[in-house]
């Protein structure tokens, strides 16, 4: 998948994925990627699976969630000196094959996010109707803000230039997860973004739009989260 | 007001300065989180003293009592203190999550490190 002189690296958060990390960074060592997983504290075998499996693991002294782990993957990467980065989940929802579709637009200097949607090219699932509902609702306002339209705002499959990346190392990056808001920050900074087709699977964790707090919450902070997106001073790239 | 009044009011003003110096001394609360306590601490000692005042800046702003006055400024501090907590909480958060990073990209590169070296300085090291 990359040219000999590019380096790759496959970031993986994982909280308590024994029984598929392996599987997934079985894959990706074979696509010739460098696979970091960064475990969030777990308290199983997931770290020990990913390194017999031959990834790097970070171990996190505490659970910081998904975007702590992710930013801890981008800091390595950073610090590394990775061209690019390929980030999937743990638990096998996203297909390891897609991940060169995902890379290729980043490598070849088309995009630097490239988001992996699992609503175009017929790749998908059906979505649980409220979830569905919260990212066509979001979806939409980035979509007027930033006048382009993305399927799939909260993909965790994602492809990243090193430029992104060091953006994604900054206090910008959200603390919970990725989702609209990025779109327009990324939209404000001049960074290109692509949607590819990928094949996905139903993931078995828990919905953030499940029950009734968490719908609200998810409501409130995202509409603060699209609004800081737009007033917020962007730092200088570059800049410490 | 009574006299009664002015003592109790005195003597929990004074008792609450004293528990927070004690917390200083014993490193139990912060310099920079003690000052709006001392702040209202000496407001509420300030009350016997300057209680005419009160009562005038009350009638002035439209309060029919002057104890209504005193709720008010009570509430006010306590919002003002939750929301100098949130930021504080907020700012330690941003350094407990790039401590806990920089911890995991550590304990990686000694890990690396030490796998790199040769056998006998390992059995050294150990």
């Amino acid at each position: 998948m990359p040219q000999p002189s590019q380096r790759i690296l496959a970031i993986i958060p994982a909280h308590r994925e024994a029984g598929s990390v392996g599987k997934v960074v079985s894959a990706m060592v074979d696509q010739g990627c460098d696979v970091l997983v960064v475990d969030d504290h777990s308290p199983d075998d997931t770290a020990g699976e990913a390194r017999r499996a031959g990834a790097k693991v970070i171990r996190l002294p505490y659970t910081l969630g998904y975007g702590g782990a992710l930013q801890t993957g981008y800091l390595y990467a950073a610090e590394n000196g990775y061209d690019a980065v390929v980030q999937l989940d743990a638990d096998g929802q996203h297909d390891p094959a897609s991940a060169p579709d995902v890379l290729a637009p980043v490598l070849a200097g088309q995009a630097d996010v490239v988001l992996g949607s699992r609503f175009i090219g017929g790749g998908g699932y059906p979505v649980p109707l409220l979830r569905r509902m919260g990212q066509r609702l979001f979806g939409g306002i980035a979509a007027l803000i930033t006048r382009r339209k993305i399927t799939d705002p909260t993909t965790g499959y994602q492809g990243l230039s090193a430029r992104v990346v060091k953006v994604y190392c900054t206090e910008l990056f959200p603390e919970d997860y990725p989702d609209a808001d990025m779109l327009v920050l990324l939209r404000r900074m001049g960074i290109r973004v692509l949607e590819v087709p990928v094949k996905m699977y139903p993931s078995g964790a828990q919905s953030m739009h499940s029950g009734l707090i968490r719908p609200l919450y998810y409501l409130y902070k995202m509409t603060l989260a699209i609004l800081m997106a737009t007033i917020r001073t962007l730092p200088r790239e570059g800049a410490p | 007001m009574t006299v009664r009044q002015i003592i109790v009011i005195s003597l929990v003003a004074v008792g609450f300065i004293l528990l927070v110096l004690e917390l200083i001394r014993r490193h139990k609360m912060r310099e920079r989180y003690s000052m709006l306590w001392f702040f209202i601490a000496v407001a509420a000692l300030s009350v016997p003293l300057l209680y005419t005042g009160y009562a005038w800046v009350a009638r002035k702003l439209g309060f029919v009592e002057v104890n209504n006055l005193f709720f008010f400024l009570a509430v006010i501090s306590l919002f003002l203190m939750s929301l100098q907590f949130s930021i504080a909480l907020s700012s330690n958060y941003a350094r407990f999550k790039s401590l806990v990073q920089q911890i995991g990209l550590l304990e990686t590169r000694v890990r690396e490190l030490e796998s790199r070296r040769p056998p006998e300085d390992q059995s050294k090291g150990a």
